[in-house]
Order: C-alpha cells, then structure tokens, then sequence
C-alpha cells in the first residue's frame, strides 16, 4: 500500500548461504545463486555487484565469507544474516556490505514470507525483522530493502481494551505488514507513517487519488481546472469548498452544486466521475 | 487485543486472514483483509473498500460472503 507503492522492477541477485537441509527451498523462485562451499564463495564474491543481496543462514559460512574478503577493500552489496552472530564480526561486516541486517534480540520472518517480501514490488514498506532493545526502550525494524527504522515503545499506546504489550513477544507476521507484541497488533504502514515522511507523502497521494467520495473528486477535478478554492467566492466561500472535499457536508445545495458545475464546466452529475 | 475474524481452512489453507489491529493509521476504523505482501481494507461504517487497487475482485466469494455476514450482524 502500500500494496502498490512500487519500487524499481529490476532483479536483485540474490546469493544464499546454506548447506543441506537449512537451505530454504522457498527462496528458489527468486533464482538465487546457491553457495555451500569455499569454492562457491570465491565464484559468488567475483560476480557479486553492489546491488546483490546475500542471505547467510550458515554462520561458518558467513565466516568463510569475511576471511575471503578480508585483503580486498570491496563491496558486496547488502547482507542478511539468519543465524547467531558473533559481535566483534560486526565491524568487518558493515565494511563489506552496504547495508546489514542480523539477528539481535529478535528473529526474521519464516523463510517463504521472507521471499515473498523479496519478491514484492513494494518491499521496503514491508518489515522483515525487529530487535528489542529494553535499555534503550526501542525497537529496531528491518524494512526489506534492508533498511532500519528504530523506534521508541511507546510508539505502541495501549488498546482500548487494555491489551498489555509484551515487548518481549515481539514478532514480525503477515509477510512484514503487521508487527506483533503479544496480544497487541500494529500495521507496519501505521509505523512507516509516522516515522517516515517519504512514506506518509506517497500514501497520502495514493489515498487521495484512491479516494471515491464526492468530495475526492470535486478536488481533483478543481485541480485539474487550475482553480483554488478561493476562486468560487462570492457565490461559495474557500472554507465551504474545503469542508466539501473533506467530507465534512452532508447534503450540498442545489444552488451550490450549480455553482460548482458551471465554474468547472461539467455537468453536476458528471463531477463524481473525476 | 487484534481481532482476528475466524476463517474457513479453505480460505485460511490459502493464506487469507481477516483482522482488525489495535494500531492503525488513525482513519476510519476499518478492517484489515490480508493475503501474503497484499491487503484490503474495509471501511467498519461504510463496509465499503477504501481502495480500488489492488482490485477487490481479487478477494474470493467466499470471504465477501463473510464480510456481508459480518455487516448484516453488525447492523
């Protein structure tokens, strides 16, 4: 929304970490580069561009991987990494990779929904992960671009039927739209609009021109005709035409609607269509 | 506390889920209709989309037939 507030189409490589039976067979239909061996790291390191994603659900792997890379100064693209980490790897890895997400106090999402966050067109209004930090009092999301967004707890204010939040709890489900502290649900697009205003000023738009109502219309069709509100005074005041487009007037007047047809050179009936 | 409608297997096999969340974007209070990366969402008043895209059509017979039901009771 979000559902449709799509980023570019373009295919990411994708170069999975795991050997066996951890390798996640749901990842298969974004045709990524399975890597189990040191051989496969060194061929995966050579064609990796910095728009790659390496998912690592292997840690020794994931260690093959920085020794390999340790006496080149390069850039792998963006790395998410599902599986216990050591701390003191975390400098090396934010070297390596532009952007980083690893297991903290928290967890990701199974591997079929991770995919199809993936896969989705409009991933990075989705969350694939969060990490509690209780000291702190914040949550750090993982979006599915792999970018973070943290944010304080009370973020969350009780419900009206007083579900308590358990921060502990804290999960991300339905394929990274909703985050869950126990009992207590949030849409991640409720989160992403308050915290990010790239977010909210493309919803906002897509709301409006989504949006049926008569008074949706008469603003896009005044938009269209180049009018302000100001521009129907004195038959219909600026404040009028603002409490119509927001739905604040129930019945509108013949003689205001004939005002607003003929000004807008449409038929009244025809002044929903827009 | 969420309030997850209760779903056929069928449709809950098919991974769709019905839900009203405790936070939302403050709007009118809707439900929420949620398959995989995608959702609808359902004016609670109106009982009418909020949006047109993606197409409600998408959403199985089925589960508007709940949404009906779950208007009738509530009116």
């Amino acid at each position: 929304m979000t559902n449709n507030l799509k980023e570019s189409k373009k295919r990411t490589q994708i170069f999975l970490l795991a050997r066996g039976k951890k390798c996640p067979s749901s990842f298969f239909s974004l045709r990524p580069r399975i890597v189990s061996s040191k051989k496969q790291l060194s061929e995966s390191v050579r064609s990796a561009t910095k728009d790659s994603l390496w998912v690592s659900y292997e840690e020794e792997l994931t260690n093959d991987l920085m020794r390999l890379t340790s006496k080149s100064n390069i850039h792998l693209g963006n790395g998410l990494l599902i599986h216990p980490l050591d701390m003191n790897s975390i400098p090396v890895l934010t070297s390596l990779f532009d952007r980083l997400a690893f297991e903290a106090n928290g967890g990701f999402l199974p591997p079929q929904e991770l995919a199809e966050v993936f896969e989705s067109e409009n991933r990075s209004d989705l969350f694939i992960g969060g990490s509690v930090n209780s000291n702190t009092e914040t949550i750090t999301f993982w979006r599915g671009n792999l970018r973070s967004l943290t944010v304080p707890f009370d973020t969350f204010p009780k419900s009206g039927d007083g579900t308590e939040l358990d921060f502990e709890k804290c999960t991300v489900i339905d394929s990274g739209l909703t985050v869950q502290l126990g009992d207590y649900e949030a849409a991640v697009e409720a989160i992403l609009y308050e915290y990010d205003s790239e977010f909210r000023r493309r919803l906002s738009k897509k709301r409006l021109q989504d949006d049926q109502s008569f008074g949706a219309s008469l603003r896009r069709l005044r938009k269209q005709r180049g009018l302000r509100r100001e521009d129907f005074e004195p038959d219909i005041c600026a404040k009028t035409i603002a409490r119509i487009e927001q739905g604040k007037v129930s019945r509108i007047q013949k003689r205001t609607l004939g005002v607003l047809s003929s000004r807008l050179g449409v038929m009244p009936e025809e002044i929903e269509s827009f | 506390m969420a309030f997850n409608f209760p779903l056929p297997l069928s449709l809950r096999k098919a991974r769709w889920k019905m839900k009203i969340r405790d936070k939302e974007i403050r709007e009118h209070p809707h439900v929420t209709i949620i398959r995989g990366t995608v959702f609808w969402r359902v004016n609670l008043r109106t009982w009418e989309f909020m949006e047109n895209d993606p197409d409600p059509a998408l959403i199985p017979k089925e589960l508007i037939k709940i949404l009906s039901r779950e208007e009738t009771r509530q009116q």
